[in-house]
Parts: structure tokens; sequence; C-alpha cells
């Protein structure tokens, strides 16, 4: 008894010298820059809301350093970090970066090297944040040297989506084996998920219910469908990296690219024959319609952004389908999941941003301590569960992550063991205007003036086109 | 018979006119009290009574949040820039309307040229002059009231003089004269003619001028961060990446009204005779 008393008082006085010292590692470290006021942009998400309504205010509370993040739209958080860096204008001393954006960002040279920025000033390296605690996701962060330009705020998967309600319904069941001849099932092929698709789209139909047999983030005017095509359905289909040779930056078949080959045409084919069993508001629906279609129970299923499949699995304020929600690896072609298990390709989208701080800051050092604060593991668990993100290997075997996971169909222990399976953007750092020259094509397919073969070979001739214009293709 | 005819077809043609203009506004009262669950599915215009209203699409922005704030800054913004706008507007158009100045017509003209081009193009070189141009030590115009204040006159100033030209013209020039003869000066005439006899003009062109600066968007957008926000900028927040919160920005757009509201029933009475006072002179 004596010793288990003794060992439980060594225990907490250890753990209380820890974080006291952490506490006096904040408090010392901070002094130099009280009253100082960093000021930051980023999109206003829960994890953004969660850093500006807590972490800032305790950041505050410890160093004196004030901390003030403007919130704001996806758009603007963009045009307004972009604007200050190229100006000079030191307006900002922490960016978003997102992490298909980053490439770009490096390229001209807009970030602050973190790890050399500590290495310089050992003072301000914290005792208790460790870049190696992060995911692999930080690895988008990271320079050909691994030097770290951003530190990881937010990180999901893109998964598949189901309604356990409906794919369990009896009555469902029956009727689906009737029909097709197999058994009802959350789909592992796209022959699966269009079969799954028609069907709900009648049966909700038959039984007077408001839902479709798929979501489908089809904007015709908005870049979020392009995203989806390239980064979702293209390499569950096999397609890598939009489609685009990364030896010699082409895209059509004929210069070595993949964009308007055979598989990024079914590809397309699939993706836009759903339409004929989504809800209407598919051709509006952005990343974030698509989840709400879903939470709002007008899908059967879809591909949804991580990001959302914690709330939509568990907020009953802005989910009707909590308790109902089943969270899976998307559908992929075959020999897909073998690529993407052997590292030699993905079957969805890693998602995610980090903070970075511009070279136009003009407090960078007290900015390198307010970074290494968020990285600290102590502050991960509760962010997760109010941003349904993940950013350090500790922060799944939390027992409050632990709890939220088994409400969400263990969303987060799919992205802890299955996470290597899916991957971000890839390294271009042209890729606005990549983009942008594909998306006029894919909007058309979705609106069906053009075929999904002719959106495509027009879509690879202007990429390769562009390519050419940059001076990264001949 | 006929009589009674035209009377039911106006009153058809009005009441769609009215239904037109106020369903909108309505849907979003609708919205703004609609919890996040109840606002996809079937559209439903149904109104939410009083203990149904899913309140936290108000509270959360406005107690919780930043939005009182934001409201707080739109008032002071707009005050401010239709209070500096009319009295400038009321000088320069005074001496535009009375004096034969050299070129007064293209000095009028040119007054005009900023209204021409789209805010948009202004929006770099703005940021530039605010956030480096306009700089002593780390002191900016970028993201404070006073910013925005003087920004909006840039383009409500010329629209202003714009609408009180034509009614300094006309106001008879022989009541300046009368105050001269009687020993007045400039200032007396402005203060005891002028600003009385045009009233009703000079009240309109005080509220449409805060309205366009209640409701600017894209240069507050891009030229404020976190001090001076506006509401319509703050608007923008709800859409993200996650989800749109649609019950707080409509809850936080109806409130948003509620300023403008009370203004305009303030002066609604010289709306009318403000817009046409002076339309008649030969």
């Amino acid at each position: 008894m004596k010793k288990l008393f003794l060992s439980v008082f060594a225990s907490v006085t250890a753990l209380t010298a820890v974080a006291g010292g952490h506490d006096a590692f904040w408090k010392s470290a901070g002094q130099p820059y009280k009253g100082v006021t960093l000021q930051g942009v980023t999109e206003n998400t829960p994890p953004g809301q969660f850093v500006s309504e807590v972490l800032a205010k305790d950041f505050e509370k410890l160093t004196g350093i004030k901390v003030r993040l403007e919130t704001t739209s996806w758009d603007q958080m963009y045009d307004k970090a972009i604007k200050d860096m190229e100006a000079n204008t030191g307006i900002y001393d922490f960016v978003y970066i997102e992490q298909d954006i980053i490439y770009s960002y490096l390229d001209r040279d807009f970030l602050v090297n973190i790890s050399e920025g500590l290495a310089a000033n050992p003072k301000l390296q914290a005792p208790n944040v460790d870049f190696d605690d992060f995911t692999t996701f930080i690895n988008y962060f990271k320079n050909g040297k691994g030097d770290v330009f951003g530190v990881p705020m937010e990180a999901f998967i893109k998964v598949y989506l189901y309604r356990k309600d409906l794919f369990e319904n009896a009555e469902a069941r029956a009727a689906f084996r009737a029909r097709y001849g197999y058994g009802l099932e959350p789909a592992k092929t796209f022959g699966q998920y269009r079969d799954n698709a028609e069907f709900f789209t009648k049966f909700c139909a038959d039984q007077g219910m408001d839902c479709w047999g798929t979501t489908v983030q089809g904007h015709t005017g908005h870049p979020a469908s392009t995203y989806e095509l390239l980064e979702t359905i293209f390499p569950s289909f096999g397609v890598y990296n939009w489609g685009i040779n990364m030896d010699n930056y082409q895209a059509s078949v004929e210069n070595g690219g993949q964009l308007n080959g055979g598989r990024a045409k079914a590809a397309l084919r699939f993706w836009t024959g759903l339409l004929d069993f989504a809800p209407p508001e598919a051709l509006q629906s952005t990343w974030s319609e698509v989840g709400a279609s879903f939470a709002a129970g007008r899908a059967a299923q879809g591909w949804v952004y991580g990001e959302n499949a914690a709330w939509i699995a568990t907020d009953e304020e802005r989910s009707r389908v909590v308790g109902n929600v089943g969270v899976a690896l998307p559908p992929t072609a075959e020999g897909v999941m073998m690529q993407a298990a052997s590292g030699n390709g993905y079957i969805g989208y890693f998602d995610g941003g980090a903070f970075g701080i511009p070279h136009s800051s003009k407090n960078k050092e007290a900015t390198m301590l307010w970074l290494q604060y968020l990285g600290q593991n102590e502050v991960q668990a509760d962010w997760a569960i109010a941003g349904g993100r993940i950013t350090h290997k500790a922060t799944y075997s939390d027992p409050k992550v632990v709890a939220v996971d088994a409400k969400a169909d263990a969303y987060f222990t799919l992205m802890r063991d299955t996470g290597y399976l899916f991957a971000g953007a890839p390294p271009y750092p042209f890729h606005g205007a990549g983009r942008a020259a594909i998306d006029p094509f894919i909007f058309k397919a979705l609106a069906g003036e053009l075929t999904p073969e002719e959106a495509l070979d027009q879509a690879a001739a202007a990429v390769d086109e562009l390519m050419k214009e940059l001076e990264y293709a001949e | 018979m006929i009589k009674n005819l035209k009377k039911l077809v106006k009153f058809i043609i009005w009441s769609i006119l009215s239904m037109i203009t106020i369903i909108p506004i309505y849907w979003m009262f609708v919205v703004s009290t609609r919890s996040p669950v109840e606002l996809f599915g079937k559209p439903d215009f149904s109104p939410t009574f009083f203990e149904k209203i899913y309140w936290k699409n108000f509270t959360k922005p406005f107690v919780d949040g930043v939005y009182a704030e934001y409201l707080w800054n739109s008032i002071i913004v707009a005050s401010c820039n239709a209070i500096l706008v009319t009295i400038l507007a009321i000088m320069a158009t005074y001496a535009l309307s009375r004096w034969k100045l050299a070129a007064s017509e293209n000095i009028f003209f040119w007054t005009m040229t900023n209204r021409m081009a789209p805010p948009a193009a202004f929006l770099l070189p703005l940021f530039l002059l605010f956030s480096i141009v306009f700089r002593y030590d780390d002191v900016s115009l970028f993201d404070t009231k006073l910013g925005l204040i003087l920004l909006y006159c840039v383009f409500n100033l010329p629209f202003a003089i714009w609408l009180l030209k034509g009614i300094f013209d006309g106001i008879p020039r022989e009541l300046d004269e009368a105050v001269l003869i009687d020993g007045g000066n400039y200032f007396t005439i402005i203060f005891r003619i002028i600003i009385p006899q045009a009233a009703p003009g000079i009240a309109i062109t005080a509220l449409l001028s805060w309205i366009f600066a209640w409701n600017e968007y894209l240069l507050a957008a891009t030229l404020t961060s976190v001090y001076a926000r506006t509401i319509p900028t703050g608007l923008a927040e709800f859409v993200t990446t996650t989800g749109t919160n649609w019950g707080a920005m409509a809850a936080v757009g109806f409130v948003s009204m509620l300023p403008a509201l009370v203004f305009i029933s303030l002066v609604q009475r010289h709306i009318v005779s403000g817009l046409t006072f002076g339309a008649v002179k030969g």
C-alpha cells in the first residue's frame, strides 16, 4: 500500500514538474515578446475556431503574446494571404497553408523555414514539441532536405460514407437481391456503387423518402467538382497525379500522360453517370453541400471529405443521420488497392493544412513559439474532438478521442490504419493554373455539353498547351 | 364596373410586386429561426413561432462570437462616412452650383469619373496604399475604421455631389443675394437657406451614402482583417469547406438589416421629395 502510494505520489509529482516545467518554458521564452500581437488568417472551420477561441487565449495567458486570428471564407483567406506575401506588407505573422498550395508558396519563396529558424535560435525550441510526433501528413510541409515550413493544424482523408439504416433495411436487402442477384453491401467496386445508387434512388422514391442513391460533388462552375474528379475518382480508378506525366509534365496520351486515357475516360463516364441517381442539388454542390446533403439524409452513399465525417456522424443539431453513418474505404478499380499498399499509387485524397510563417512577418520569433505551442501533444485531443482532425500519432489513443471514434463508426481508426493509402495533391507549383485549365471541360461534361471523352481530350490538350506556356514542357 | 376592375388589377399587380420584395426577407427570417438539421430537405415556408425559434443562430454570432463588434464597426463606419460625405458634398456642390469656376463643368465631370470604374479595379492599389504607402512605423490605414470611412468618401462623394447638384441648382440664387445684402456671408446662406431648402435632398443623400457604406463588401473584405471588419464581410465567414451555416448567416443578415430599416423609417418621408426635388426646374 505504502509502495502504491509512493508510486502514485511520485508520478503525480513528476507530471506536475513536467507540466510546470513546460509552463515555465513558455513564460520565459515568451518574455521578450510580451505585448506583441501576432496576426493570422485561416478559414472559418471548426479547427480554426478552436485555435481562435481556445488555444490563442491559453497562449496569451501563458506568454503575454496576443494572437488575433482572422477566420474568413476559403477564397478570402487565400486572396488575403497571397496579397500580403506578394506585396511584402507584413500584415500576417502566420497563414493557413492548404496541402495543395504549399508547392506554389515554396516555389515563390513565401515561407520561413521553421526548422532552420529553431536551429538558429535554440532558446525558442520548446522542450515538449517534436516534429516526429506528427503523423506522416507533416511530410507535405517539408522541403527536399526535410525542413519543416508549416505546422499541421488539420488533416483528413476523403472517405466513403453510407447509410447503415438503409443498407441494413430488410426490405431493401430483399428487393436488391431480387433485382441484381447479389447481396446489398457498401460498395467495394464501381459496379456495386452504381447498382447501389440506382437501387436506392428508386427505393427511396417508392417509399416516399426524400433521398437519392449517391451524392456527387458536381458543381458546374466551381473547382470543387474538378477536385472531386482529379483527387477522388481518378485515383480510385488508378489515374494518379491528375493524369499528368511527372517526367515531362504532359497530360495527353500521345505525349505520355493519362488525362485522356482509357481509365480516365471510364472514370469520368462513371462519375457523370451518377448524376442520374443524385439529389437535384448535385450540380450546385461543392465540398460543403455534399456533406450537407448527406447529413440531411438525402443520399444513401457518397464520397465525403473526412472533416465532415465526424460531425455528420455525431452532431444531432446539424445531422439527421446520427447513429446511422457507416464509414469505409472508397471503392477502387481492380489492382488499385495493391498499388496503393505498395506505395505505387493511392486510393483517394489526404487533405488538410498547416500554419506557416510568411517571410514578410514582422514577428517571426514570437510566431515560431506560437506555432510550437499548437504543435504540442497536450493540446491535440480537445482540438481533434472540436474539429474532427488529427495531426499527431498519439492523439488516436487519447481516451476522449477514442470515445468520439466509437460514435463516428471508427472514422479516426480508419484514418490511422489506412491513411497511408491516401495522398495529398501532387507537388505541382502550377497547381492553381493547371486545375483552372481543366475546369471548363469538367463543367461542360457535368452539364452534358461535352461527352466525357470529348471533355478529357480537350482538357488534356489544354494542359499540354499550358505546360508549354509555363515552360514546364517543351 | 370598369373602375372596380381597374382597382382589382392594380391591387393584384401591387400585391405581386410587394410579394416579390417581401418574400426574400421573409425567407431569410424563416431560415434564421431554424436549426441546421431543419434547414435541409424540402423547403418549408411556414413561420416559426416564438417558442420554436432556434435562438443559437442569433446568440452564437452576437453573444458568443464577434458579430456584435462587426455590427458596431458597421454602424460607426457607415454613420461617420454618411456625415462626412454629406458635409463635404454640401460645400462642394454649393461651390459648383453657384460660382463660375474655371472649367467647373470639367470639375464636375472629373468628380464623377470616380464612379465609372468598378471598385474591384481599385482593390490592389488601395491595398498597397493602405498597408504600405500610408504607413508610419506600425500604424497604417489597413484594418482601421478611419481607413474605411475615408475610403468610402471616394466613392460616395461624387454620387452625393451629383445628387445635390440638381437640387441646389433648383434653389433661386436671389435668396443668396438677399442674404448677402442683409449682411450675411456664405455660411449664413448655406445654413439658413440652402440646408433648410434642400433638407429632403440632403436627407436622401445622407441615407443613400449610409446604405452604400453599410452594404459595401468588396473593399471592406480586402482592407480589413480583425479590428475593423464589418457585417457584410462577416457574413462571408459562414461559407466554409465544412459547410455553410445558413441559419446563423440568415440571422446575422436579418439583424444587419434592422439598423438600415430604422434609419430609412426615420427619413422615409423625405425620400420621394428628396429624389424629385428640383426635377421640374425648367
